[in-house]
């Protein structure tokens, strides 16, 4: 490859890179829908669950009771898809319902914040690094993360809701897509000349210096928020640095009448279509989508879908059909992730494509309801990054809670990093109830290969 | 608590590592928590009593003992207690030790819900510490201070949702997507500055622009400029970005930026970036306050000319300065606290009140909130939160214009505006006035035995209710932690705080099951008697004499403040409002909120004095806000910065 490497395209580099014998590449994505997902939701028809009162709201609702795994397989006959989940029938060789973890250390309710991706406690905000955030630290692309969500109040560009890179650092979504689109490809299509490039990287060189001078005058705490400044500069410079290796080709021209829309579906989808172009040029392999997740972010309408209630109350179940409304919803974002598989496979890599080497996750950051108590979290895999898990076509629930061979969100998060290879004993808090009565440490063995 | 207990005795049992504190720490320790935490008893299976064991405990143990210790929470009520000094000297020393050992600390202390945890006695009692000092310190502006400044280019900031004060320093930091839109926002501006483009090397405006002349002769490919032509551009540039000029020594470092990227890419990308240094720089986008004034005996530096110009705009506006900043820039010292009081007095003294100091009161009541609560109204009534909103913004405004009694005021008046809504006939009955009711411009007088001042306001009951009902605890915790001073742990996570519905009971029936329950009682013993009075009104805020088709119960009481003033049942909302404005203890509180807002953090027993004397202006000028706003910012905690806290 020698000095030559550097100038190829992300997408050259890599098939040079795995027919040199590197790694293959990987790429994750996140959709976090708020409003909880409820197992029933994702129970395919054929497939009878055992379930047992819910182990806080004993009369209110129920949660999985399976004594042991059950592991079947989706295509198997007389198993179909449930109705919410109708859009990824195209999608089923890929597609894994898990059922069964639970998640109590995050606390439960309205959502879990940080927590869902943290398998940590809701309480106390961003208080350690998310599992995206982990996955796109051990497997950067220029940009290391790409963040997206849409909130209640529609009026901030940004918005802090579940991803955090470290204590207290919160990950910022873009939520104006037609902003997302202009600071991730907006240089690239802009053409930028060299010597502007040039210029701009000893500019940010100049401010990364400077700011440190002042860092040195300022206590480790204030000095700390100086440093992440000065860290932003520094990233920047390099990205920019490298953005002229991006196929301006590959970047479809913004639809202002989705992107400039007010309409959430609209918004939502123009997310979906700014995550696939960045995994397509290869700008990043790390996506968070945030749909309402995190609070005070949950209470959003579904205009475009003739829905004129807020998820809050359609949660709530005040109004009458809130249960279609749900379905509906339910069904635009399958939809949503199915066409972001029908993009990701039609580009070719090695092989296959390359949605062979992503792992798309589905799941709600308040958990099983829309008052969560976590005792369940029921999530939905698309891929199996490359062969390094065991999914696709797979219906997999975890013994019941407190059982052995139980698994924790925390668990599942510590096999998507052994997947990555980045593998840690255990990523995010133990749950305290379980310590003694089931293990907690390293990968589930059911989902890694 | 007991979710915190199984956690300690699971991670205690898992000893790794080591930990260093000072032995003078590790007998405070031993006096004050050995009693419990011993080999014998092991209360939550922490034992402290062996040295071995003690030392090589988890940093997760010592950031929880650190945290409740420094909350006070432990130890219990009930044992004897550290001074203060002893238990700042233990929380620190732990502190560091974990950060020297590479752990995060999370200083709650340092974050805007966590305030009251400084116990109030020892801000308003006893002899204050004689030189209060904030930390030198870098504030991030707020959203729309930078708005102003960054010439009609994207949003690159945001605020924190949740936060009983919006605003503080510590909470804000500059990521690499903000600092993407900021340096984005400040290519864009120079480049409105220099229209031009290079043809046949020739520097040649762009069609239809003019550039700026200060601004040529630095891009000018064919000559270079001379040191006072550079000066010139790049103050220009400085003095729009951060109000000053460029320092001698700045100056020759952006010369050698300037001929760095000359040699490599030409003139016109090296004057443009010269000129973008000052709109990137930490200046441009936080509030530095390093003080830099001589060292007193305190171990503080007062802040400069500059930085107290900078810091009262940045507080006091979100728009550009306005004239008297920059006349005092010229035509004022501020050498001493009466100059620097004169100044305030001066930016203070406007027809309508400052906008910042109207917000404060928004987010200290915290009733805009109201539009966010999702509500589906009932046929009879035409309700619009917005309106509601409105008419509680123009009431304080009122109170605030006036400046005579203004806390006692907003909690106890029983006026109120209503909007000029073309549904008027329907919407006054959120504010039960009678059919006959003729709507009127200006203030309007609602029944004193129904409503008193902004916690009646149908604002600020349905921002502190449900979607679907009245919310006690929201409504109780409000008034423990705004008026009381009290404190509310963090929900632990083993509880799920919904109440069960049952159409047959009243919400304070439906509420029992907490009082029953002694695990969620204890945090909850002091809240809901304070919200529960306030079931005298519905979810939206209408006053109701029934509940169910019975009468409704809207007693109420304040439990366990330690004040005999305010302690006690009460029969009615009404009541307790009284109770609560004539508190001297409620006063206090509502100055510790003001300092916050105006000093962006939290007190520290270290500006005992600025809140006494803060407290001392409301009270001798009659209460008034413009009284208390001059002492917090002439005092010494928002003049004087120090490390060494």
């Amino acid at each position: 490859m020698g000095v030559a490497a550097p100038l190829l395209s992300p997408l050259i580099a890599r098939l040079q890179a795995e027919a040199n014998g590197g790694p293959k590449p990987m790429r994750f994505v996140f959709l976090l829908e708020g409003n909880g997902l409820p197992a029933g939701q994702i129970q395919p028809v054929g497939i009878v669950r055992n379930e047992i009162p819910n182990m806080r709201n004993p009369g209110v609702s129920k949660q999985s009771g399976e004594e042991t795994l059950v592991d079947l397989k989706l295509s198997a006959p007389g198993h179909s898809l449930p109705e919410p989940l109708a859009p990824l029938a195209r999608h089923l060789k890929r597609l894994t319902i898990l059922q069964g973890l639970s998640g109590r250390v995050c606390g439960g309710g309205h959502s879990n914040d940080f927590g869902a991706l943290g398998a940590y406690s809701n309480s106390s905000g961003a208080k350690d690094i998310t599992i995206d955030a982990a996955l796109a630290r051990a497997n950067p692309g220029i940009f290391r993360h790409v963040a997206l969500g849409i909130a209640s109040n529609g009026k901030p560009n940004i918005i802090y809701c579940c991803s955090a890179s470290g204590p207290n650092q919160k990950i910022p979504h873009y939520q104006d897509p037609a902003l997302a689109y202009n600071m991730l490809f907006g240089r690239i299509l802009g053409g930028n000349t060299k010597a502007e490039v040039g210029a701009q990287t000893m500019l940010l060189d100049f401010m990364t210096d400077d700011i440190h001078r002042l860092e040195r005058q300022l206590p480790d705490e204030e000095s700390q928020k100086l440093q992440r400044f000065a860290d932003a500069f520094a990233s920047i410079s390099k990205r920019h640095a490298r953005l002229s290796e991006i196929d301006a080709q590959l970047i479809p021209a913004r639809r202002d009448e989705v992107y400039l829309s007010e309409l959430e579906t609209k918004r939502l989808e123009a997310h979906v279509e700014i995550a696939a172009t960045a995994l397509i040029t290869g700008l990043t392999n790390t996506v968070t989508l945030a749909s309402g997740a995190g609070s005070p972010n949950f209470e959003v309408t579904f205009k475009g879908l003739g829905i004129n209630v807020d998820k809050h109350n359609i949660g709530h179940r005040s109004v009458a059909g809130a249960e279609q409304m749900e379905l509906k919803t339910r069904q635009f974002h399958m939809e949503l992730l199915a066409k972001l598989v029908d993009q990701l496979q039609a580009v070719p890599e090695g092989n296959g494509s390359m949605m062979d080497n992503t792992l798309l996750v589905y799941l709600s950051d308040s958990a099983e309801n829309h008052h969560s108590t976590c005792y369940e979290w029921p999530m939905l895999l698309l891929g199996n990054l490359g062969g390094r898990l065991k999914t696709g076509d797979r219906y997999v629930n975890v013994p019941k809670y407190g059982t052995k061979g139980h698994g924790t969100v925390a668990r599942f998060y510590t096999t998507l990093l052994h997947a990555a290879g980045a593998p840690v004993d255990h990523f995010g808090m133990k749950d305290p109830i379980l310590e003694g009565a089931i293990e907690q440490a390293g990968p589930l063995a059911e989902l890694l290969t | 608590m007991r979710s915190l207990v199984v956690c300690l005795c699971v991670l205690i049992l898992q000893l790794i590592g080591s930990f260093a504190l000072a032995d003078e720490v590790t007998a405070l320790l031993h006096r004050y928590c050995a009693d419990c935490h011993n080999q014998e008893t092991k209360e939550g299976g922490l034992s402290i009593q062996s040295l071995k064991e003690f030392k090589d405990a988890k940093p997760q143990v010592w950031s929880s003992i650190r945290e409740q210790l420094q909350l006070r929470q432990m130890p219990p009520k009930e044992s004897p207690q550290p001074t203060i000094e002893e238990r700042q000297r233990v929380v620190t020393s732990i502190a560091a030790s974990l950060r020297t050992g590479g752990q995060y600390v999370n200083n709650k202390l340092d974050w805007p819900n966590y305030g009251n945890y400084v116990p109030h006695a020892a801000l308003f009692t006893g002899q204050p510490h004689p030189a209060p000092a904030t930390g030198v310190r870098i504030w991030r502006q707020r959203p729309a201070a930078y708005a102003v400044r960054n010439g009609g280019g994207i949003q690159a900031f945001s605020m924190v949702p949740g936060q009983q004060i919006a605003d503080y320093s510590a909470l804000y930091t500059v990521d690499e997507s903000a600092a993407e839109i900021v340096l984005r926002n400040a290519q864009q501006v120079v480049e409105v500055w220099s229209p031009v483009e290079l043809h046949d090397s020739k520097l040649r405006p762009l069609p239809g622009k003019q550039p700026a002349t200060w601004f040529l002769p630095i891009l000018n490919p064919e000559r270079e400029p001379t040191p006072e032509q550079f000066a010139q551009s790049v103050n220009w540039a400085f003095n729009w970005a951060i109000t000053r000029s460029a320092t001698a020594e700045e100056l020759t470092r952006i010369r050698q930026l300037y001929d760095q990227v000359n040699a490599s890419h030409g003139r016109l990308q090296a004057g443009r970036s010269a000129v973008t240094v000052p709109l990137l720089m930490p200046e441009a986008i936080y509030r530095l306050e390093l003080g830099a004034g001589p060292l007193d005996e305190h171990g503080r530096r007062r802040l400069t000319k500059h930085e107290i110009l900078g810091a009262l705009h940045q507080t006091l506006f979100d728009s550009h300065p306005p004239q008297a900043i920059y006349d005092a820039r010229v035509k004022v010292e501020l050498a001493t606290r009466e100059e620097v009081a004169a100044l305030v007095d001066k930016l203070l003294s406007t027809t309508r009140p400052n906008a910042r100091l109207l917000n404060f009161f928004d987010e200290y009541f915290d009733y805009r909130k109201a539009t966010a609560v999702f509500k589906e109204p009932p046929a009879d009534v035409d309700f619009n939160a917005s309106n509601l909103v409105r008419d509680t913004q123009r009431l304080i405004e009122t109170i605030v214009a006036d400046d005579r009694e203004v806390l006692r005021r907003l909690l106890t008046t029983t006026e109120t505006y209503i909007s000029d809504d073309s549904d008027l006939p329907r919407g006054q009955r959120i504010y039960n006035l009678p059919d006959d009711f003729k709507w009127q411009a200006g203030l309007i007088a609602l029944s004193a035995e129904e409503r008193a001042g902004i916690l009646t306001q149908p604002s600020w009951l349905i921002a502190h209710s449900g979607n679907f009902d009245n919310d006690p605890v929201r409504r109780g915790k409000w008034i423990l932690e705004h008026l009381l001073g009290g404190t509310v742990p963090d929900l632990p996570i083993s509880v799920c705080a919904v109440v069960p519905p049952d159409e047959a009971k009243t919400l304070r029936e439906r509420f029992e099951v907490i009082r029953k329950d002694a695990y969620c009682w204890k945090c909850h013993q002091q809240m809901n008697p304070l919200g529960m009075s306030f079931e005298a009104f519905d979810h939206f805020g209408r006053y109701r004499l029934k509940e169910q088709n019975r009468p409704v119960d809207v007693s109420g009481a304040v439990v366990d403040i330690g004040d005999q003033t305010v302690d006690g049942p009460v029969a009615h909302p009404v009541e307790l409002i009284q109770r609560l404005a004539n508190s001297k203890r409620v006063q206090e509180v509502f100055v510790r909120y003001a300092f916050r807002y105006f000093l962006g953090r939290n007190e520290t027993v270290r500006d005992a004095k600025t809140l006494q004397e803060a407290n001392r202006a409301y009270e001798t000028s009659g209460g008034s806000m413009k009284a208390l706003v001059i002492s917090l910012l002439s005092s010494d905690s928002f003049l004087y910065r120090t490390v060494d806290l």
